[in-house]
């Protein structure tokens, strides 16, 4: 079912259990991580996941992760590590330290989930599958280390769906 | 008189990077200026070298938002250049997906950005709290939105459908006629926010300076997906003399360009488009327009947003309609036109929720793009808000420093600048 489902309208009718979502810009370089990882994770099989590309659709998400229990959110993520590491957290174990301004362009996904929550329309589960940027500017190519690690990623992420699937 | 100084960075580290900067020295405004960085400038080296058919879901990535206006602008842009004609039903359903964008940008920009400062609370969160009803039909509205998008564009952000010369594939009529029923059942939801922002309106500032502006205009709908340019100050202008009408210029504190015409600036989006296309609105729009006491021309800025609200419902209704046209003569075959690739330039405007959007391509005889063109709303309105802050500042300056600082910043929210569209990357500190 892998790759499938994003190209269908409505996928959010068809009750799958768990959805990966990558969320980024492949014209920002290494913010288009969370997108490229979804093309490697197409080819993987992974049982009962939707892949869905959410690009900078900001506060569409709230509406992409209606309707499932389990969520990862594939995403560039300045943590403050090395270039490239892989981390999986919760949204729980971090503090946003975006500043969000006067429009709706620039959305902080931290934000959106917790707007989810307040209105009861939350995934159960939600983890985020993050890449450390290297690069953020008007490029299509990634850095090295993050286009070297984006299998890195790939995997923890297949791993984390098959922990859930079980 | 005491001395003002007001900075407001709103700096996200890569781009998107809008300053308020307000200087007063006994009461009188010394410096006010809207500082900006930051506009998809990087779009040239993008699109050169790209097929024509490449296009489209290349620049769709310049706005989140806006995913879907760009794509119908590249497509618009790239149809021209070769000459394509695009069936009625074709064009009935571009439409559709127009309106639907619209829609769904409308609703969370009114929903999420200016009710909060109507029901004067800092941000969409302590509203949950405050006004849980209003939020969840907000939702509803949005989620709605994006269904329509999603239906007939594959995609709400970053569409899959569509291609130059019409679609990959097309929703059935069952879909549609379902697509139908839901926005009638919407209607009494749409009142029900609009009687919320009626009767908050109120908070929204009693500001007026006199200003052009400029939209896609008609003689026969209300327009958003194609037509000329128009201007309230008088005249119309086929697409491809845009840079007569931008006549784009640089200023030392912005890296953003700025444009004027008739004026020394020019507004465009939704307050525009109501105020060149009055006349077309749908009935349910005119009345709640009424109700608003928003007539053309309108010179506040801060009635963009209320303009907003109203094209909601003219979007709803045209929908309808629209909808009809395309189910009395339905064709699930015949969804992509035929065309050669060839040399050629081809320029489109789309008037996205932001306002008018500019597209120029040229392509060579393989159908590669080799020089493109793109001029985003935004750009167009940063002079305009500039402007504003200078008439705006010194009836203000009297009140509390805060108050004027939030009173500025709704003044640019009002606008919703693209200024830190591109890049999604979240930034984090760990809970210890």
């Amino acid at each position: 079912m892998e790759g499938v489902l994003n190209l269908f309208p409505f996928s959010h009718f068809i009750m799958s259990r768990i959805a990966v979502i990558g969320i980024g810009n492949p014209l920002m370089s290494d913010d288009g991580a969370g997108v490229a990882v979804l093309d490697i994770l197409r080819g993987i099989h992974m049982p009962e996941v939707d892949i869905i590309e959410l690009g900078s659709g900001g506060l569409t998400l709230l509406h992409r992760m209606e309707g499932f229990d389990s969520v990862v959110l594939a995403d560039a993520v300045d943590f403050g590590g090395e270039p490239g590491e892989v981390r999986i957290f919760s949204p729980d174990d971090v503090n946003s330290v975006k500043t969000v301004g006067y429009s709706l362009h620039d959305v902080d996904i931290l934000k959106v989930i917790e707007l989810a929550r307040q209105i009861d329309q939350c995934p159960q589960r939600i983890m985020i599958a993050a890449i450390q940027p290297v690069k953020l500017e008007h490029s299509t190519e990634m850095s090295e280390p993050v286009r070297g690690n984006l299998e890195v990623l790939a995997d923890r992420i297949r791993e984390l769906v098959l922990e859930w699937a079980e | 008189m005491a001395d003002v100084n007001i900075f407001v960075e709103h700096l996200t580290r890569v781009e998107g990077h809008g300053n308020i900067v307000l200087n007063a020295k006994d009461g009188t405004v010394e410096k006010v200026q809207w500082q900006v960085s930051e506009a998809p400038r990087f779009f040239e080296s993008f699109a050169r070298g790209r097929t024509h058919y490449e296009m489209a879901h290349v620049t769709c990535r310049i706005c989140g938002i806006c995913s879907i206006g760009h794509t119908e602008a590249s497509l618009k842009a790239t149809e021209a250049a070769m000459g394509i004609q695009l069936s009625d039903q074709s064009e009935l359903l571009r439409r559709l997906i127009k309106a639907a964008e619209n829609l769904q940008s409308h609703v969370l920009h009114v929903g999420y950005l200016i009710a909060p400062d109507l029901l004067g609370v800092g941000s969409v969160f302590p509203l949950i709290e405050t006004h849980p009803d209003a939020v969840l039909k907000i939702v509803k509205l949005h989620r709605l939105a994006n269904e329509m998008s999603d239906l007939f564009a594959g995609r709400t952000t970053h569409p899959t459908n569509m291609v130059p010369g019409g679609f990959t594939s097309i929703p059935s009529e069952k879909q549609i006629k379902e697509l139908r029923q839901q926005l009638v059942d919407a209607v009494p939801t749409f009142n029900d926010v609009a009687e919320i922002v009626l009767a908050n309106a109120g908070a929204l500032p009693d500001f007026t300076r006199e200003t052009e502006f400029i939209a896609v205009t008609r003689d026969d709908e209300y327009a958003i997906y194609d037509g000329m340019i128009g201007s309230t100050d008088g005249g119309k202008w086929p697409v491809d003399q845009y840079l007569s009408v931008t006549n784009e210029f640089v200023v030392p504190y912005s890296t953003a360009k700025f444009t004027k015409h008739n004026r020394e600036s020019y507004m465009v989006g939704a307050l525009a488009r109501f105020n060149l296309n009055y006349d077309l609105l749908s009935p349910l729009a005119k009345e709640w327009a009424g109700k608003f006491g928003l007539a053309p021309v309108c010179h506040n800025p801060f009635m963009n947003s209320v303009a907003q609200l109203i094209e909601c419902f003219n979007d709803v209704e045209t929908s309808l309609a629209w909808i009809d046209q395309v189910l009395e003569n339905y064709d699930g075959k015949n969804i992509c036109a035929d065309y050669e690739v060839k040399a050629g330039r081809g320029v489109s405007a789309v008037d996205v929720p932001r306002g008018i959007l500019f597209h120029d391509y040229t392509y060579n005889d393989k159908g590669i793009c080799t020089k493109a063109n793109c001029i985003i709303p935004t750009n167009q309105n940063h002079n305009n808000i500039n402007q504003d802050f200078k008439a705006f500042a010194p009836t203000i300056i009297d009140m509390p420093e805060k108050d004027i600082e939030l009173l500025l910043e709704m003044l640019v929210r009002a606008y919703d600048p693209c200024i830190s569209c591109s890049c999604h990357y979240l930034d984090v500190t760990w809970k210890r």
